[in-house]
């Protein structure tokens, strides 16, 4: 248990610095090409960095996001629970978030596949895109892990009590 | 059974998972994927799930959120909401009420450089109630305005909320910022207003405070201006076309942490706060928009957004009541719910209904910003108030006794835009066109 934790949150905070360097990357860059346009020399691609950059940010943020509990739920309703019934549906929720981002892993590294088979590449800068689809396809991997490490965490409470 | 009521069923689905307390952009996927691989097939719904979040988190436009997101928070871990409240402090604080006043002025402008509501709260709770409690004001008067005043940064750019409303709607942004300024304007000057009749009526919520000499109150200026002077030149540059949103966001959160860093206000540990606040931010809104992608791509097979405006532009009812009806599906929806994740989640069935009725769309997204502005306030998900009272450990009876009177000039500054579509419209026209 611990062994897992350790792992999904080495994964999830090792990827959010990731995703803050690259966040301060895109405002470093957008803020050059803006001068660099003024001045005539504006830097080429930046959009197309800047999609592909925005992609992974969001990717990398995605497992340390859940840890946080970042995302929005209702928990109105289940505050009237029991704790044994908040657990169950907790876990219920997991499973279904697991089912989703285990679909995810899959869909994105297929379609990273058919990404470099076909070699598609950006307009401008001819940047393949099939590293942003099997760098989602991994930071969804972890985020499947997050939520395992989850579930594990609520069974270990439950075994405390 | 048709697909409309098969679309149907699965949005209570949808409703009853919400319940269950999973993330809501969970439960948005899984349904969104379940119902399109139920239609269509395993196969092409698994394409259709890859394909939407890729596309959505790799769309250049999406990726305003996460810088404009940045600069309030490098704003807000600096500290500039105190400078800015100290300085309305000494201009205002001698008035009955003042400091209140100074409260709504100086989240006003802060609001000019973050547009998060919570951070604005937040700040405001942790700097203004402390001052206004020193100086005898009543908790009611001093918790309610500061549970309120956040919601200000729905309405003003850079808005979050305006940006994903532009976003899912495809409107221009520079545009929606626009339209947003006069009635935010307007919502703070009613929240003045309401400020000074309240201690008219009763002086003993907000006495006078100390008075400062204006020596003191113009060597404060400068923090105010340079807040001021970003925020104009991001809507100059936005309003000319001399940048994207994306590139207003990049160049507001450099010129924040460059000023921010040249006046000491902000440290290494100070920037990655903000980076990390950002993230987490920013991928909530942003994983809510991809998922939303997916859900709207089933209802749209399922028919619903056509059978739905079908059916009530077909209802014998005038326009403006179907419109009004609206507006209350969003408050109401985004009361039970998150304000912005309702707006995401109900914006493609309800915006084309609104197009159709021939109501203007940046009247449209003001509108639908106000009704996230009243939900941010109102029970039982009211985000600011919370805050509040995570903060100042005071009763949610007192707060929300203190709410309720800026509450109701919320809703007249509403009706106001509902009655006069004008005010929301002219700037955009007149700077734009």
């Amino acid at each position: 248990m611990q062994g897992f934790l350790r792992v999904a949150r080495g994964f999830s905070s090792t990827l959010n610095v990731a995703g803050a360097l690259l966040l301060t990357v895109m405002m470093l860059l957008t803020v050059f090409d803006v001068i660099l346009r003024y001045l005539g020399r504006p830097l080429t691609g930046t959009f197309e960095l800047m999609s592909f950059a925005g992609a992974l940010v969001t990717g990398f943020a995605l497992a340390q996001s859940t840890f946080d509990g970042a995302h929005v739920n209702v928990d109105l309703v289940i505050q009237a629970l029991s704790a044994r019934k908040k657990a169950v549906l907790f876990i219920l929720n997991r499973l279904i978030g697991i089912g989703i981002f285990v679909l995810l892993t899959w869909a994105l590294f297929e379609k990273g596949n058919d990404l470099y088979k076909t070699g598609e590449v950006s307009l401008t800068l001819q940047v393949p895109y099939y590293p942003v689809a099997y760098g989602l396809s991994f930071c969804c991997l972890v985020e499947c892990l997050v939520l395992f490490v989850d579930i594990l965490q609520v069974r270990l409470g439950a075994e405390h009590e | 059974m048709s697909d409309v009521a098969f679309g149907l069923i699965a949005l209570l689905i949808l409703l009853a998972l919400f319940l269950t307390g999973i993330e809501l952009a969970f439960a948005m996927a899984a349904v969104g994927f379940v119902g399109f691989a139920m239609l269509n097939g395993f196969s092409v719904a698994l394409s259709l799930l890859a394909n939407d979040f890729l596309d959505s988190l790799a769309s250049y436009g999406l990726t305003a959120i996460p810088l404009f997101v940045l600069m309030g928070q490098i704003a807000f871990n600096a500290g500039i909401a105190k400078r800015l409240y100290d300085t309305n402090h000494k201009f205002l604080g001698h008035i009955p009420g003042g400091l209140a006043v100074a409260t709504v002025m100086g989240a006003t402008v802060f609001k000019a450089i973050c547009g998060s509501v919570v951070a604005t709260s937040a700040t405001f709770a942790s700097v203004a109630i402390p001052e206004m409690e020193r100086f005898g004001y009543s908790k009611k008067l001093a918790t309610g305005i500061v549970a309120t005043v956040g919601t200000l940064g729905v309405l003003l750019p850079p808005s979050i909320t305006l940006i994903v409303f532009g976003i899912l709607t495809q409107q221009s942004i520079g545009k929606l910022f626009m339209a947003g300024i006069v009635p935010g304007l307007i919502m703070s000057s009613f929240f003045i207003l309401v400020i000074l009749g309240w201690c008219k009526i009763n002086p003993n919520l907000g006495p006078r405070s100390s008075r400062f000499s204006w020596q003191e109150r113009w060597k404060s200026l400068p923090d105010v201006a340079w807040p001021i002077a970003i925020f104009l030149i991001l809507i100059g540059g936005l309003m000319n076309g001399f940048f994207t949103p994306t590139e207003a966001g990049s160049i507001g959160a450099f010129a924040v942490l460059v000023l921010c860093m040249l006046k000491r206000d902000i440290t290494f540990k100070g920037y990655v706060r903000s980076l990390r606040e950002a993230l987490r931010t920013a991928c909530m809104v942003l994983l809510l928009i991809a998922f939303s992608a997916v859900l709207g791509h089933f209802i749209a097979v399922t028919n619903i957004p056509q059978a739905a405006a079908d059916w009530i532009l077909g209802l014998p009812l005038p326009k403006t009541v179907i419109i009004i009806i609206i507006l209350l599906v969003y408050l109401l929806g985004g009361s039970f719910i998150d304000d912005l994740a309702f707006m995401i989640l109900a914006t493609p069935i309800f915006y084309p209904m609104i197009l159709k009725m021939g109501y203007d769309p940046l009247w449209a997204g003001i509108m639908v910003a106000c009704t996230v502005c009243i939900g941010s306030v109102i029970p039982p998900v009211a985000i600011c108030v919370f805050v509040v009272k995570n903060i100042t450990k005071e009763s949610l009876g007192l707060i929300y006794r203190g709410v309720y009177p800026f509450l109701i000039s919320m809703i007249a500054c509403m009706v106001l835009l509902f009655l006069f579509p004008q005010l929301v419209t002219y700037l955009p026209v007149v700077l734009m066109e």
